[in-house]
């Protein structure tokens, strides 16, 4: 349905073209357009070397639909005001009633034919609850720094927002996106406090230093720490550690230009016998085989290499940069207030989950990123 | 102008409803055929229907020549050739799907395809490639097989082994104690687990062994029948299927017990009764593959024991011999 998408408003925009002539309103320039360029142009020249074409090229035309979709989504937000926003909130409010609904078995749009644990039921919409997660914890922070910026109806449509997308987080039960969650709103508290942030941030670290020297919690982490340490995985971690470690031996392999665009799950097999080899205990731990790292970082690094993971980081640099800039109206001072935030969560989403590879999940960042980009200027 | 902006318009809608037809809907056309045909495969392998085989196949191959890169098409397809006596072109089939995706599921079909065609020694290839990577799928393989395939893929690579095996790292919460059936919580020595068993309570301390000079060992104080200290290290149902298992006790009080084994169903190896004295008890494992090692009290009131030394060394042979 993404690629569709692209191709209808590029369809859409031909069509403008021949009978509007050339629009003022869509003249693209500015030195926001290096990010989807580079995405685009460094993807098709990893593709020039992949390993495996045809599943390159299923890859190759979902950055290619996302970089269209981009474009468009920060051209006609230029002319848009918060509002806009209802676009995303209506949607993710509907697929948090329908998980609610889920969850308290009252209705279930969908027929199994395999019997599946519970927590795999909880998927509104948009797929598994991990999917779920992914997808509702950048909308979380961003119905927060609306309802922080807007007024009237907007306001309470991000309230009600906020509070369906955390609520859906906790029906999902994905620890990573709480601890994303947690971590962009944490964020989202320090650039709202502006000066006073540096006394927050040091409160902060210093009771997550209690935490981890207290609590069993704590404990937990740090016995993993030093698991790790010892080059032994915890058996937490050991399920998709197995995944993550698989691209990095891909990337370790071909560290310039990667297996190529969609190259991770055609490898994995190889890639994954060597992971044994130097983990033998974690032989047989993940029989499957997976089509993703569950780590985007790793997965970028292992598909395009070096340069493209730093195309990756540089795009949320350049997206987090704008909390430092001073806001005006409503719109700057949301973007400033949600910019960072939300490279915050990404960063963590990404850590163990893919939501650059999910449609669902891209789609919003995609929509977080172009507001902030259209609106940074104001 | 009009008419030059008319076609090229409609040059544009034609171009864009092709895009779209080919990039997104014939994709989910072709995802949405595949549980109608799984479906269809299977009832036609549990009654043995031969007209229903051939429809489904001629079904997934229409199918796939629309979305050529369809797996699941392809093993659908496979599956119903097998169902219709025709190994050679399933292998074909499945070979196919490999340029697309390398499943151990893949090589494990490709595997019985070929035992169905009577190439019996390129079969153990295939599924030695399957089982290499996902050891649970032995089970998938033909029974007569499985000894010679188990073997081959126990010697490819390296295998897991017992981590801190000489105590020298110390836990970090140091030595707890757990109580009550079932109860499992962190020893004082790392990686080491101490395991309430069917009750009773364990305690253990990290002290300077009495055996190696400037080493540790691990004292061990329970007072319930089948507690103490227990590793798992190896995934369960994986690891070597037969090893060694060597560990140094000095045994105060009570009995005790060694094995090692897979951690679903194991059983005791070998039993100490002598105190007084460091002894070596060694002993192979009767539960198979070994990928979890304990050394628990054997008596009813449980036992008092240090432990110095553990060692996990594989001989060889399969799981039934």
């Amino acid at each position: 349905m993404v690629r569709a998408a692209a191709v209808l408003l590029l369809a859409v925009l031909a069509l403008a073209t021949i009978w509007l002539g050339r629009q003022h309103w869509l003249t693209l320039r500015g030195r926001w357009l290096v990010f989807p360029i580079a995405v685009v142009t460094w993807t098709l020249f990893s593709y020039a070397f992949a390993r495996n074409y045809l599943l390159g090229a299923h890859s190759l035309l979902d950055v290619a639909a996302a970089a269209v979709i981009f474009i468009f989504m920060v051209v006609t937000a230029r002319r848009r005001s918060l509002a806009v926003f209802a676009a995303l909130f209506i949607p993710a409010l509907l697929n948090a009633l329908v998980l609610l609904l889920q969850e308290l078995h009252l209705w279930e749009p969908f027929t199994y034919t395999v019997q599946l644990p519970e927590r795999l039921r909880r998927t509104g919409y948009i797929g598994n609850p991990d999917d779920v997660g992914m997808y509702f914890a950048p909308i979380a922070i961003a119905a927060v720094a609306v309802l922080l910026s807007a007024r009237g109806w907007l306001r309470a449509l991000a309230t009600a927002t906020a509070i369906a997308a955390i609520a859906a987080i906790s029906i999902s039960q994905t620890l990573t996106a709480f601890a994303a969650l947690a971590a962009g709103l944490a964020t989202l508290a320090l650039v709202a406090l502006r000066r006073k942030a540096p006394i927050a941030l040091a409160v902060l670290i210093v009771l997550a230093g209690v935490g981890l020297m207290t609590t069993p919690a704590g404990y937990r982490i740090r016995e993993m720490g030093r698991q790790v340490g010892r080059g032994h995985f915890p058996p937490t971690l050991a399920g998709r550690a197995v995944a993550t470690l698989t691209a990095v031996e891909m990337f370790e392999d071909a560290p310039l230009l990667g297996v190529g665009p969609g190259g991770f799950a055609w490898e994995y097999f190889p890639y994954r016998l060597k992971v044994d080899d130097r983990w033998p205990e974690l032989r047989g731990l993940a029989q499957e085989n997976f089509g993703e790292a569950h780590n985007d970082h790793a997965q970028l690094l292992a598909e395009t290499g070096l340069p493209g993971y730093l195309i990756f980081l540089a795009a949320l640099i350049a997206l987090g940069a704008v909390s430092f800039r001073d806001g005006g109206d409503e719109r700057s001072h949301f973007a400033r207030l949600v910019s960072l935030p939300a490279a915050v969560t990404v960063f963590v989403l990404a850590l163990a989950l893919f939501p650059l590879h999910i449609a669902a999940a891209r789609m919003v960042l995609l929509f977080i990123a172009a507001t902030v980009t259209a609106w940074r200027l104001d | 102008m009009p008419i030059l902006k008319v076609l090229a318009s409609l040059a544009v809608i034609a171009v864009a409803a092709l895009l779209i037809w080919f990039v997104s809907i014939e994709p989910v056309d072709c995802s949405r055929l595949e549980l109608p045909l799984v479906e269809a495969t299977n009832r036609a392998m549990e009654r043995n229907d031969a007209p229903l085989a051939r429809d489904t196949l001629e079904r997934a191959s229409r199918a796939l020549r629309r979305c050529p890169s369809n797996i699941q098409l392809r093993m659908i397809a496979a599956a119903n050739l097998r169902q219709l006596g025709r190994p050679a072109d399933a292998i074909a089939m499945y070979e196919q799907a490999l340029r697309f995706d390398r499943r151990p599921e893949i090589y494990i079909n490709i595997g019985q395809s070929r035992v169905e065609s009577g190439m019996r020694a390129r079969a153990v290839d295939d599924f030695v490639r399957a089982v290499v990577f996902a050891p649970g799928m032995i089970e998938e393989v033909s029974p007569d097989l499985r000894d010679e395939v188990y073997a081959r893929a126990a010697a490819t690579g390296r295998q897991a082994t017992l981590r801190n095996p000489r105590f020298d790292e110390p836990s970090l919460r140091g030595g707890g104690e757990v109580s009550g059936a079932g109860g499992l919580g962190p020893s004082a020595a790392a990686e080491w687990m101490i395991s309430g068993g069917m009750g009773g309570s364990v305690s253990t301390a990290l002290v300077p062994s009495t055996r190696r000079t400037g080493g540790k060992m691990l004292r061990v104080t329970t007072n319930g029948e089948n507690t103490g200290i227990v590793q798992s290290w190896a995934p369960p149902g994986t690891g070597p299927a037969r090893v060694e298992t060597e560990a140094w006790i000095f045994l105060r009080r009570g009995m005790v017990q060694i094995a090692t084994g897979n951690s679903s169903g194991i059983t005791p190896d070998a039993y100490l009764t002598k105190t007084g004295s460091w002894q070596r008890v060694a002993a192979r494992n009767g539960s198979c593959p070994a990928n979890y090692t304990v050394i628990l009290a054997a008596s009813r009131g449980g036992a008092e024991f240090d432990v110095d030394e553990v060692r996990i060394t594989p001989t060889g042979g399969p799981c039934g011999g």
